[in-house]
C-alpha cells in the first residue's frame, strides 16, 4: 500500500479510515513478525473514526490523511510507553514528546504503535531486542536487519504504509534493504533529534520508511526542520526540482573482492548502473580508498559515545531499578548490569576502554583522525561529482541466531551505509527488484535532500 | 603507531571502572567477544594519520544561544511519575558521602 492508493480508497467511499486502521491492527497479529514493542489500538481508532467523520463533512485530504504510521521505539511519545526495546525502560512513560512526534500529532496521520529495535539501537539485526526478534516478512527464518527492524518489516509487511527509524550507523537503510521498501537517512539534523533517545551523537540522525521514494518524502515534508530545543537541527529547503538525469554525474563504487559483495548484489547494482546510462546520467567508476576500515571508525567513536550517553539510563529519575541497594555505586552496577542487555554493556565497557587513560585512547584519537581523511576524501568526489551509488549493503540477510557468537557482527551493517553518517551526508537505499534483497544507495551532498530524493524517485520509475 | 596488544587488556578492571559485572557463567565468553571487537578495530593503526586533524562535527553547526525568557517548568507530579526513589516531593539517592 502507498498513500496515493490508500487515499484513492479514502475518497472513493471503497475504505473508511476505521477499516482500514483495523485491517492494519488484524494484519499485525496475523503476520506475527513482531514489529511492535506497543500498539496504540484504541488512540487510533478513536483518531480513524474523528477522521472519518471529517471526512463526511466535506474535509480535504492532508498529505498524511488516515495514514498508518509505525515509530520506532527510542522516539519519545507522551503517554505511551517508550521502551528503546530495553529491560531498562520496561515500564517508561514518556511525560513530553519528541520534537518530531508534536510534528506528527499535527498532521492526520494515524500512530499505530512503536516499533521494535534493536535495544537502544545497538545491533543491526533487532536480536538484542529485549522483546525478542522482528522476523524479515520474507523469509520468517531471517533477520530483518536493524536496528530500525520494527520500522521496515512493517511496511514491508502492510502493517502501515510508513514510519519513523534512527540511523546511526545504517539502521534505517540496513533494514529498508533487508525488507526491501525504500529508506532516508537525511543530513546529519534535518529532522530533530529532541526527544530521541541518543545511543551516538555525532553519528545520530531520524529517518524515514515508505514503499515509495514519493511516501517518503511526504512524511520527511512533515517532520523535518530547525527545532530550538537541537542544536544540531538544520533547515533543509525544497529549492532545485531535478526533471532529469541527463547530464547528472555519478561515481560509483567499484566492486573490489576484499569489499566480499554477494554476487546477487552485484548484479542488482549492475542493473542500476544500466538504468541510470539509459537515463542519461552520466556514470564513472571510482576506487575509494580506506572503504573497510569505515566500520572500524564507526565502533570506535560510535562506542565512546555510547558510554558516555547510557550514564543518564541509571534507574533513578526513571526506567528500571533496584530499591534494595546499599549504596549509590551498587545502585548504577546493579541496575546497568541486571537492566542492560550483554551487547549494551559491551558498547558501555569498549567505550570506556577506547576513551581511558589504560587505552592511551589511541583508538579513538586514530578514529578521529580516519573520519577527517574519509571526510575529505568525499568532498573531494562531490567537487567532481553529483551523486554516489553503491549497494546499500554488502552482504544478504542472514538466519536469526546464527550470528550471536560473531561478536563483530553486531557492528557491522556494511561499509557503505555506515559512510553516509561519518562524513554526514543524506543517503537513500532503494530496492532494485520488487521480488529480491539487493538495494542501491545514492549519497547526495549535505542539505541538498529534496534533490537525492528527485534522483532517487526518477530512479525508482525507472528501474520498475 | 603499532596496534594494542589485544592479551594485556584487563577486560575485569575495565567492566568493574565502567560499573559493570561480568557474571562469572559468562565471563569468559564475555572476555573473548570484548577482545574480538578491539582486534577488530586494531588495523585502523595501519592507516597514516600524520597531521591530520581530529573530526569535530560540530563545526558545521551555527548554535545561537536561545532567547533567556521564562517559561513553565515540568510539573512536579509528572517530573516524579517514572521514578521508584521518590521523598518529600524530590527525587531520593542514597548517601554519596559518608
Amino acid at each position: 500500500m502507498d498513500i496515493k492508493k490508500l487515499h484513492e480508497l479514502y475518497k472513493s467511499g471503497q475504505k473508511t479510515v476505521v477499516q482500514y486502521t483495523n485491517e492494519v491492527l488484524q494484519r499485525i497479529k496475523d503476520n506475527d513478525l513482531n514489529s511492535f514493542i506497543t500498539l496504540n489500538t484504541e488512540k487510533a481508532l478513536e483518531k480513524a473514526q474523528k477522521l472519518d467523520e471529517m471526512l463526511k463533512s466535506g474535509y480535504e485530504l492532508t498529505p498524511l490523511f488516515g495514514v498508518p504510521l509505525a515509530v520506532k521505539d527510542n522516539i519519545l511519545t507522551k503517554g505511551l510507553r517508550t521502551t528503546s526495546a530495553s529491560q531498562s525502560l520496561d515500564d517508561f512513560i514518556p511525560v513530553y514528546d519528541a520534537t518530531v512526534m508534536e510534528k506528527i500529532n499535527k498532521t492526520d496521520a494515524i500512530l499505530i504503535g512503536k516499533a521494535n529495535m534493536d535495544e537502544f539501537a545497538m545491533g543491526g539485526s533487532s536480536e538484542t531486542s529485549y522483546y525478542g526478534s522482528t522476523v524479515n516478512p520474507f523469509d520468517k527464518k531471517m533477520i530483518p536487519g536493524g536496528s530500525s527492524s520494527g520500522s521496515a518489516a512493517a511496511v514491508a509487511g502492510d502493517e502501515v504504509v510508513v514510519s519513523l527509524g534512527s540511523d546511526t550507523g545504517g539502521s534505517v537503510r540496513n533494514p529498508a534493504n533487508y525488507c526491501n521498501v525504500v529508506g532516508f537517512a537525511p543530513t546529519y539534523g534535518a529532522i530533530s533529534r529532541y526527544g530521541v533517545i541518543s545511543m551516538a551523537n555525532s553519528f545520530d540522525r531520524v529517518g524515514v520508511l515508505g514503499n515509495t521514494v514519493s511516501d517518503v518524502r511526504v512524511l520527511f515534508d512533515a517532520v523535518k526542520g530547525l527545532d530550538e530545543n537541537d542544536f544540531t537541527s538544520v533547515e533543509i529547503n525544497d529549492t532545485k526540482k531535478i526533471e532529469s538525469l541527463e547530464g547528472v554525474k555519478i561515481a560509483y563504487a567499484k566492486m573490489l573482492d576484499e569489499y566480499q559483495v554477494d554476487e546477487e548484489i552485484i548484479k542488482h547494482y549492475e542493473k542500476s548502473l544500466d538504468v541510470l546510462r539509459q537515463q542519461g546520467a552520466i556514470l564513472e567508476e571510482v576506487e575509494l580508498k580506506h572503504l573497510t576500515r569505515i566500520s572500524q571508525v564507526y565502533t570506535i567513536i560510535m562506542c565512546v559515545e555510547v558510554a558516555s550517553n547510557m550514564a543518564r539510563v541509571d534507574g533513578i529519575r526513571y526506567g528500571s531499578s533496584h530499591t534494595d541497594t546499599e549504596t549509590i555505586d551498587e545502585l548504577y552496577r546493579r541496575n546497568r548490569s541486571d537492566f542492560f542487555g550483554e551487547e549494551i554493556n559491551r558498547r558501555i565497557a569498549l567505550g570506556n576502554y577506547f576513551a581511558s587513560k589504560q587505552s592511551g585512547q589511541l583508538h579513538y584519537r586514530k578514529a578521529m583522525q580516519v573520519r577527517t581523511i574519509l571526510k575529505e576524501m568525499f568532498e573531494n568526489l562531490f567537487s567532481e561529482y553529483d551523486y554516489f551509488i553503491s549497494p546499500t549493503n554488502t552482504q544478504l540477510p542472514y538466519e536469526v541466531g546464527s550470528k550471536l557468537d560473531d561478536a563483530n557482527a553486531a557492528y557491522d551493517s556494511g561499509m557503505f551505509n555506515t559512510i553516509a553518517n561519518i562524513i554526514d551526508l543524506p543517503s537513500i537505499s532503494i530496492p532494485v527488484d520488487k521480488e529480491h534483497v539487493g538495494s542501491v544507495q545514492f549519497i547526495g551532498t549535505r542539505k541538498n535532500d529534496y534533490e537525492l530524493l528527485d534522483v532517487a524517485e526518477i530512479f525508482e520509475r525507472s528501474i520498475n | 603507531m603499532n596496534k594494542i596488544d589485544v592479551e594485556k587488556i584487563d577486560v575485569d578492571k575495565i567492566y568493574q571502572d565502567s560499573m559493570l559485572e561480568l557474571p562469572q557463567d559468562k565471563r569468559e565468553d564475555m572476555i573473548r567477544k570484548f577482545k574480538d571487537v578491539v582486534e577488530g578495530v586494531n588495523s585502523i593503526f595501519e592507516i597514516d594519520t600524520e597531521g591530520v586533524e581530529y573530526y569535530e562535527i560540530t563545526t558545521q553547526n551555527i548554535s545561537p544561544l536561545r532567547e533567556d525568557v521564562p517559561a513553565a517548568s515540568l510539573d512536579r507530579e509528572l517530573a516524579l511519575s517514572n521514578t521508584k526513589h521518590r521523598e518529600y516531593g524530590y527525587f531520593k539517592l542514597g548517601k554519596v558521602v559518608e
